[in-house]
């Protein structure tokens, strides 16, 4: 086992080869979360059957049989959660399971194992599999279907998503995560059983630890638990391409219609900076200055100045170089709301920002990355996210970079964010 | 002050009331990064009722959300954009139930705190800044109206209530705040905002003696006091048995609402409600499996509860093709219950998970004020969790289930997909 120390109590271990942990050693923390994700490449093939894995598994389990099973062991381990996950890291699909369960400190009865035996459980879902059943496979593959149509429902998440298919037509990034309906409504216990042990041979496990235990402990439980993963030959994060200009001439613009109240305005820019990249830290503070905080451009003018609407935020994507504004207005406001964020930009990339916004604007970063520290749900997410980049970079350490960001470094970065697509989903009353 | 401890959570309250009525929680976390700190309004949503200086007053709904939202204009500024300023991370959000100030910070505490308790008993409304606001609320109202899951709880809720202003969505409507200007906002804080209607909840790294220095200098002397609070003669079944909205969904959600009495303890009440919903169907009953290989219900579904003012709930949501199976295997479920009894193992099972839950919750600063905050609103404190459970009875957890057994308690609210205009 190789030890890589890195700053305070975060620690990096290859458990073996193909399987890597991070490990955050909480004091007195109440909870521990644990988490499993496999990486594979979005564009794969096998993408539908992927997807369905984590569902199937959580249902067809050698030693909890059924869905019932499980949960009343979850119950047992004074309501723990575990559940079955599928995320788009850039374009890469995580799939596994997360976990988070009281810290064993605070049980009825003091010799109770909750960390250990949340793990056991998970190693058992991920690799005891029964046979598939295809009453099984029928069953989670209908849910997932549902699932996946129910992206429209939330017309804010969805505006955005809608988005992203036309700005990334060419790119495996517009793939939905969750699969295709018509793939998935098609899945064989056979094929899926193929996915599942050709995803076991080849695709990198990486696994979270929140909680209170020292990391030898952690990585000597997790080694045990997950001793019958094989070892693989080699190991290959899924690659992709970030494209630092839109693929089409011009600003695209696409409106559609839905019958709802409100309108959902998005526009999508690409920056093509990564988390891998040097200024990626800059491009952070500038989303922070741009619609990232209630001190940002786009709160202060779209919302509290021309009173336009209730949220007009901006958010990046750290893997794929994106961003994205979304607000949602009147119908009627939309030539103005768009005209207004789009002038804001310019304006930040004319170099319009002062001294005191970039340092409000850090400040502001600063502390919701500190805040995380506090959240085992959000720390699982953001290492889950470095290590499906290949990336081991700290929180302590990209907190140290944003300090050192310069409102030059801010300007530069907004210069690379490129419009690229806005889309409109007008209401079409409700 | 006192201090109260809890030495099997690893916790301890630190409790003082100043001569002008404002309540004092702090909550000590030495390993935090963070302190989070909450001044939170015994004033919610469906607070539109009450009496102020010998005067009854019957308010427009959506005015507490209302005054939520103006509070942050400030005569030389918006307190949001100063507290960000400060590296902090400020926001408030109103329920049926209360409303709440809030922020996060890792440095200048104090200085956070200082504009936080200025913000939230200052008023500065003026015709303007209050015409502006409704262009920004009617978006916010136009966004919830959006959303399906709120939608399906605004359902349940009016087909529960006939009279109880709960029936009513937090925010009210484009009508309902329509009329609203500087007047009635001054009168709601004047009555609501006053000290003793407020408590203020610190959760982190603090100096005790500073907080309480600055909440003396910070907030005023004198208290109005609401004299009483209306909520209306409510029916004691549900007034609706169906409630339906039709949107832009892929499939119905559905919302199953069992109406249960006005609790005398709220806090325990909710944890005995909460245990008894999931007993009904909870994840890891028969009745919950079935319908889950039937593919009736999906992993969305929740058993909840609610209480409030004047009422209680228990509240059953998720998605399904087919909501009437799902409301009737539920009624059965309930029904049998009430009059088989409850197997120890399932009791024992909801407890030991709720006990957990509850726990993990108070892993958040965050929480912890949210829960302080509701808790001291129902006369309890919010560790007080761990106790009440150990004492919680099978019995009373069967009281609660015979009370949403008996006759026209339910009500389904089903948000349906928009039917397809047929020729």
């Amino acid at each position: 086992m190789m030890m890589e120390k890195t700053m305070h109590n975060i620690t990096r271990v290859q458990i073996k080869q193909g399987i890597g942990l991070t490990c955050v050693t909480a004091e007195r923390t109440k909870t521990s979360c644990l988490s499993a994700m496999l990486a594979l490449p979005l564009g794969a093939p096998g993408r539908s059957l992927a997807a369905l894995l984590p569902y199937v598994l959580r249902s067809s389990c050698q030693d909890y049989r059924g869905q019932q099973a499980v949960a009343a062991c979850l119950d047992e381990l004074y309501g723990a959660r575990l559940e079955p996950i599928v995320r788009k890291c850039g374009e890469v699909q995580l799939i596994g399971f997360v976990a988070d369960v009281m810290d064993e400190r605070y049980a009825m009865q003091p010799e109770e194992r909750l960390f250990s035996s949340t793990a056991q459980l998970m190693a058992s879902l991920l690799l005891h599999p029964a046979p598939f059943t295809a009453e099984t496979v029928n069953r989670e593959a209908e849910q997932l279907c549902a699932k996946i149509a129910a992206r429209t429902d939330e017309k804010r998440t969805w505006a955005i998503q809608r988005m992203y298919q036309y700005m990334c037509a060419e790119e495996a990034y517009s793939l939905c995560e969750l699969g295709d309906i018509d793939v998935i409504r098609t899945i064989t216990p056979e094929q899926l059983e193929a996915q599942y042990r050709s995803v076991m041979q080849t695709a990198p496990l990486e696994l979270f630890y929140y909680g209170s235990l020292t990391s030898d402990t952690v990585a000597q439980q997790l080694a045990e638990a997950m001793r019958e993963r094989p070892v693989l030959e080699k190991v290959e994060l899924p690659q992709f391409d970030v494209p630092r200009k839109p693929l089409h001439p011009g600003l695209q613009q696409i409106t559609e219609e839905e019958p709802v109240t409100q309108g959902k305005l998005t526009i999508g820019l690409r920056s093509g900076i990564t988390v891998l990249d040097v200024d990626y830290p800059a491009l952070v503070v500038f989303n922070a200055c741009f619609g990232g905080t209630a001190s940002s451009r786009l709160f202060r003018t779209v919302r509290e100045q021309m009173s336009l609407c209730y949220y007009a935020s901006s958010m990046t994507d750290k893997n794929k170089g994106l961003l994205v504004v979304a607000a949602g207005i009147e119908n009627e406001s939309e030539p103005k709301a768009r005209a207004e964020i789009l002038r804001q930009l310019e304006d930040i990339q004319a170099g319009g920002l002062t001294a005191e916004e970039v340092e409000a604007a850090k400040r502001s970063v600063l502390a919701s990355l500190r805040t995380t520290q506090d959240s085992p749900l959000m720390l699982e997410y953001f290492y889950q996210a470095q290590a499906a980049s290949g990336v081991t970079e700290t929180l302590d350490q990209l907190m140290e970079r944003i300090e050192q960001v310069s409102v030059a470094d801010v300007t530069a970065a907004a210069r690379k964010a490129v419009p690229d697509t806005v889309y409109f989903l007008k209401g079409a009353g409700a | 002050m006192t201090t109260r401890s809890y030495p099997r959570l690893d916790e301890s309250i630190q409790t003082v009331t100043l001569d002008n009525g404002l309540h004092i929680y702090c909550i000590p976390r030495e390993s935090s990064a963070k302190t989070f700190a909450m001044l939170a309004v015994n004033f919610g949503s469906i607070d539109c009722n009450f009496t102020l200086d010998g005067r009854t007053y019957d308010v427009t709904p959506g005015i507490a959300h209302f005054l939520e939202h103006k509070m942050f204009e400030e005569k030389d500024g918006n307190a949001l954009q100063k507290l960000t300023a400060l590296g902090a991370q400020p926001n408030a959000f109103t329920s049926h139930t209360m409303t709440a100030y809030h922020f996060t910070c890792t440095s200048r505490f104090a200085e956070c705190l200082e504009i936080l308790l200025r913000f939230v008993t200052t008023p500065y409304f003026t015709e303007e800044n209050v015409a502006k606001e409704k262009g920004i609320i009617e978006q916010e109202i136009s966004m919830l109206d959006d959303r399906p899951s709120w939608q399906a709880y605004v359902g349940v809720m009016e087909g529960l209530y006939a009279v109880h202003p709960v029936r009513i969505s937090v925010a009210g409507s484009r009508q309902s705040i329509a009329p609203i200007d500087p007047a009635i906002l001054e009168l709601c804080h004047r009555g609501f905002y006053a000290p003793s209607n407020l408590a203020l909840i610190v959760c982190g790294q603090y100096d005790f003696d500073q907080v309480v220095d600055l909440a003396k200098r910070m907030t005023p002397t004198q208290s109005a006091t609401i004299a009483s609070r209306s909520y209306g003669v409510e029916p004691e079944q549900a007034a609706a048995s169906y409630v339906e909205k039709n949107m832009a969904v892929s499939r119905p959600l559905f919302m199953l609402g069992c109406k249960d009495t006005v609790p005398e303890q709220p806090y325990r009440r909710q944890l005995i409600g909460e245990l008894a919903a999931a007993c009904v169907c909870g994840k890891s009953t028969v009745l919950y499996d079935t319908l889950y290989q039937k593919g009736v219900l999906n992993r969305t579904f929740e058993p909840n509860y609610f209480t409030f003012s004047g009422g209680a709930c228990a509240l059953f949501s998720g998605e399904s093709d087919n909501p009437q199976v799902v409301r009737e295997a539920l009624e059965d479920e309930m029904r049998r219950i009430a009059s088989e009894g409850l197997a120890d193992a399932v009791f024992n099972r909801a407890k030991k998970a709720a006990y957990g839950r509850y726990i993990r919750q108070t892993n958040d600063p965050a929480e912890i004020c949210r829960m302080q905050a509701e808790a001291c609103f129902s006369g309890a404190q919010c560790f007080d969790f761990a106790e009440i459970l150990q004492q919680v009875t099978t019995e009373q957890v069967l009281e609660r289930i015979r009370q949403w057994a008996r006759d026209g308690m339910t009500t389904l609210a089903v948000v349906a997909p928009k039917k397809e205009a047929k020729a």
